[in-house]
C-alpha cells in the first residue's frame, strides 16, 4: 500500500513533469532534473557574483514607477499566461517544476546565510564585502536567484491554471498569493517613501520628513499636543556580577515586583524587606528624597539578610534617571541588589492632523498607526533618557503603494496553507501500515 | 509561583519519563505491550494536562501571554509535542510517534528545570499586538510537528542502524505528513508576522537576522517538502534530511541569539541583557 497521500504536491508534479514529452536531447533535454536547474541556478547566480565583483559598492534598484510595476510584473504575467496556454512545453515546464524551484529557494537560503550570522553593512567583516556580502539583500546575486524564485512561481502557477480541482485551487491559493506578494514587495521598494517627523510637544506643527538629513514635503500638517508613556511597577532584583567586570556590567537572575513599605520577598535566595518605598524620588547625598517629577525615578529603602537570618545590612535602591544616580547593595557573594528602572508599558503621542483643510485629532502609538492623505503614521521612538518626562516624540511617515498587493497576496496565501493543513489532516490514512518492527 | 513551575516540571519530567520506559517495552513487544502501551499514553496525557494548566496559571499570574520569553516558549513547545503527537495517534492508530514525542519532550522540560525563568510580568509597547500570540503560538506549532519529524526520522534511523536493515518506504510517511502539516504553519508564521510588523513598523520584512533564520527554515523545508519524494531520494536519505534539516529549526530559535548578528535583531529573545532587567 502507498503510504505516500495521493495529493502530494510534490507527486503530483511528478507526475506532471513525466507526463511533459522529453525534447531536446543531450543534457539539456527538458524538463530540466536537479542537474539542469543546478546549472542554470548557478550560472544565473554567478552571473550575479561577477557584476557585483565589478562594482562592489553598487545596490539592485529598481527604477522608479511605472518601470518599477512594469519591469517586475509585465515579465511575470506573461510568463504566467504562457504557462497556462503550453503546460506542455519542455522549456516552460522545466522553468515551473520541482527542480528549479527547490534549487533557486536553496540558492536564496545559501546566499544569504553569511547575513543571518554576521552583521550587514558598515559592521559586516572585511571578508564578506567582495561579491557584495556586505548588504546582501540588495545584491546582484539575491537578485537573480529571487528572480528565478519569482519565474518558477509565475509557470508553476500559469501550468495549474488548468482546471478547478480543489487541490489546484489550493495550489493557486499559496503559490499565486506568494508570487503577488514577495513580487509586490519587490517592485514596491522603488515607489515606498519613508520619513522621520521629530515633533516636540506643544510646539509647531510639522509639515516636513527628514530622509538621509534631506527635508521631504509632506501633503499634511502634524502637531505634537501630548507624549504620554505609562510604565511598569519597578523590579527589585538581584543580579551577578563576572568577576572583574565594571559595576554596569550584570545580569538579573531574579526580581520582584513586590514594592511598598513592609513588604518582604526571597531574592536571590535573601531575604528582603521594603523598609520605605518612594514613587517618586531624588537622590542627595547618597540617599533617597522623596521628589515628585516628571522624569524621576521610585527608590527603596531595603534591609536584606542572608538565608540563615543573619542581618547582611540596609541602604537605599534607585535606578539612574536625571535627578540621581543609581543606588545598589552589593552583597557577599559579589552578587548585587539593585531596583531596575521601570519598563515602558506603553507610550503613544496625540497628534492633530490637517490634510485638504480638514483637521483631526488622532493617537500614534506602537502597534497604533494613524492613516493620513495616503500615508501611514507609525510610533518610532521618543526621549529615553527623560523617560515619562519626554516632550520629544519622533514619528514615521511611510507611504507604500504597494501595501494593498503585498497584504492580498499574504492573505491569499494564508487562505491556501490554511486549506492545505486541513487538508493534509484529513487526507492522511486512517490507519499507517506496520512497516518493520513498528508498534 | 515560585513552587508551582518546579513542581509542575518536575510531575511532566516524571511521568514523561515513565511514559519513555513504558514506550520502550511497548516497542519491544510482548505480551505486555498493550498494557504498555495504555499507560504509556496516559502518562504522556497527564504531562500535557499539568503543563496546560501551568500555562493557564502562567498566563493569569503575569497577565500576559507566556511567549515572550525563551523558556517560555519551551513549555508551549513541551505542551504542543504531545498535543500534535497525541492527535495524530488517535487519528492514525499508531503509536509510532509517543516514545519519540517523550524523548524530545523531556528534553525541553529538563532544560526549563536546569535553566528557570526569572518571572516578570512585562511586556514592551511592540509585543503588546493581537497579532502577538497567533504569530508565536503558530511558529511554536510548526517547531512542534517538525521537531516530531525530526525526533521520529532519528529515531527510524538509529534503529534501522541498530538492526542493519534499510528503512522502508513506509517510514517516511509519518514525517511527510508532519512536514505537509508543518511547513504550512511556518508559512503562516512568516505571514502574520510580516503582516503584524507592517503595522507597527511600517515594514513587512527588513531581514533582520530572525527573519533571515526564519526564511532559512522555511527553505530548507521548502525544499524537503518539494523535493524528498520517492521517486528522487531513497527513505534513508529522506529520513537523514528530516533529521538534520532541525538543526535549522533550532538555529533560529536559540543559536541565533548567540550570534555576531544578534545585537543588530529587533527579535532577540528576552533573556536579561547585562545592567538592566
Amino acid at each position: 500500500m502507498s503510504l505516500a497521500p495521493p495529493l502530494h504536491p510534490a507527486a503530483t508534479a511528478d507526475a506532471a513533469r513525466a507526463a511533459a514529452p522529453a525534447q531536446a536531447a543531450g543534457f539539456w533535454q527538458t524538463p530540466w532534473r536537479m542537474p539542469q536547474a543546478l546549472t542554470v541556478v548557478v550560472a544565473a547566480v554567478g552571473i550575479g557574483m561577477i557584476v557585483q565583483a565589478s562594482r562592489p559598492a553598487v545596490e539592485v534598484a529598481l527604477p522608479p514607477p511605472p518601470w518599477n510595476w512594469i519591469g517586475v510584473f509585465a515579465p511575470l504575467v506573461l510568463l504566467l499566461g504562457a504557462g497556462r496556454l503550453w503546460p506542455a512545453n519542455g522549456l516552460l515546464a522545466s522553468l515551473g517544476g520541482i527542480p528549479l524551484a527547490i534549487v533557486s529557494v536553496l540558492a536564496m537560503a545559501l546566499i544569504v546565510l553569511p547575513a543571518a550570522i554576521w552583521p550587514q553593512g558598515a559592521d559586516a567583516p572585511e571578508w564578506l564585502h567582495p561579491f557584495g556580502f556586505d548588504h546582501v539583500f540588495s545584491s546582484f546575486p539575491l537578485a537573480a536567484a529571487t528572480a528565478l524564485v519569482l519565474i518558477n512561481l509565475a509557470v508553476s502557477s500559469g501550468r495549474r491554471l488548468q482546471s478547478l480541482r480543489a487541490p489546484d485551487v489550493r495550489y493557486q491559493l499559496v503559490h499565486v498569493g506568494l508570487l503577488l506578494a514577495i513580487g509586490s514587495a519587490a517592485a514596491g521598494t522603488a515607489s515606498l517613501q519613508r520619513v522621520q517627523i521629530p515633533l516636540v510637544a506643544g510646539g509647531a506643527a510639522a509639515a516636513e520628513g527628514i530622509r538621509g538629513g534631506a527635508t521631504i514635503p509632506l501633503p499634511f500638517d502634524v502637531r505634537l499636543d501630548r507624549f504620554d508613556m505609562t510604565n511598569f511597577a519597578p523590579t527589585l532584583a538581584h543580579a551577578v556580577r563576572p568577576a572583574g567586570a565594571p559595576d554596569a556590567d550584570y545580569t538579573i537572575t531574579a526580581g520582584s515586583t513586590l514594592l511598598a513599605a513592609g513588604a518582604t520577598d526571597t531574592i536571590g535566595g535573601y531575604h528582603v524587606r521594603v523598609a520605605e518605598y518612594l514613587p517618586r524620588a531624588a537622590v542627595l547625598a547618597g540617599k533617597a528624597v522623596p521628589f515628585d517629577h516628571p522624569g524621576t525615578g521610585p527608590a527603596a529603602l531595603v534591609e536584606v539578610a542572608a538565608p540563615r537570618g543573619e542581618t547582611i545590612g540596609s541602604g537605599w535602591l534607585h535606578a539612574e534617571t536625571e535627578w540621581g544616580g543609581e543606588l545598589f547593595l552589593r552583597l557577599p557573594d559579589e552578587s548585587v541588589l539593585l531596583l531596575a528602572r521601570p519598563k515602558p508599558r506603553s507610550f503613544h503621542s496625540d497628534i492633530t492632523l490637517t490634510a485638504a483643510g480638514r483637521t483631526r485629532s488622532a493617537r500614534v502609538g506602537v502597534n497604533e498607526r494613524v492613516r493620513v492623505a495616503g500615508w501611514s503614521l507609525y510610533q518610532l521612538s521618543y526621549d529615553e533618557a527623560a523617560g515619562d518626562a519626554s516632550r520629544l516624540s519622533v514619528l514615521e511617515a511611510v507611504r507604500d503603494p504597494a501595501y494593498p498587493f503585498v497584504a492580498l497576496g499574504a492573505w491569499l496565501c494564508i487562505a491556501g496553507c490554511i486549506w492545505s493543513i486541513a487538508s493534509a489532516a484529513q487526507s492522511a490514512p486512517s490507519r499507517l501500515s506496520r512497516p518493520e518492527g513498528r508498534p | 509561583m515560585n513552587v508551582l513551575i518546579p513542581s509542575a516540571l518536575w510531575a511532566t519530567a516524571g511521568l514523561w519519563s515513565a511514559g519513555a520506559l513504558l514506550g520502550a517495552g511497548e516497542w519491544r513487544g510482548g505480551a505486555a505491550a498493550p498494557a504498555f502501551a495504555r499507560a504509556s499514553r496516559l502518562l504522556a496525557l497527564a504531562g500535557l494536562v499539568i503543563l496546560a494548566v501551568l500555562i493557564a496559571a502562567l498566563w493569569t499570574n503575569l497577565g500576559r501571554a507566556p511567549l515572550r520569553t525563551l523558556g517560555e516558549t519551551r513549555l508551549w513547545y513541551a505542551l504542543l509535542l504531545p498535543a500534535i503527537a497525541l492527535t495524530l495517534e488517535w487519528h492514525l492508530k499508531t503509536t509510532a510517534l509517543r516514545l519519540p514525542m517523550l524523548v524530545l519532550g523531556l528534553v525541553f522540560v529538563s532544560i526549563n528545570i536546569a535553566r528557570p525563568d526569572a518571572l516578570d510580568r512585562t511586556l514592551m509597547p511592540a509585543l503588546r499586538s493581537t497579532w502577538f500570540v497567533p504569530h508565536v503560538v503558530v511558529y511554536i506549532s510548526a517547531y512542534a510537528c517538525l521537531g516530531l519529524a525530526f525526533a521520529f526520522s532519528s529515531a527510524t534511523l538509529l534503529r534501522h542502524a541498530v538492526r542493519r536493515t534499510t528503512p522502508a518506504p513506509g517510514d517516511v510517511a509519518l514525517p511527510a505528513l508532519l512536514a505537509r502539516i508543518g511547513v504550512p504553519f511556518l508559512t503562516l508564521g512568516l505571514l502574520f508576522g510580516a503582516l503584524w510588523a507592517k503595522e507597527a513598523w511600517g515594514h513587512y520584512w527588513t531581514w533582520d537576522p530572525k527573519e533571515t533564520w526564519a526564511f532559512l527554515t522555511w527553505g530548507a523545508y521548502l525544499g524537503i517538502l518539494h523535493g524528498a519524494t520517492p521517486a528522487r531520494l531513497s527513505p534513508r536519505a529522506t529520513l537523514g534530511l528530516y533529521t538534520a534539516a532541525f538543526a535549522v529549526v533550532l538555529g533560529c530559535w536559540f543559536l541565533v541569539n548567540y550570534l555576531p548578528a544578534a545585537h543588530v535583531s529587533v527579535h532577540t529573545y528576552a533573556m536579561p541583557p547585562a545592567g538592566s532587567p
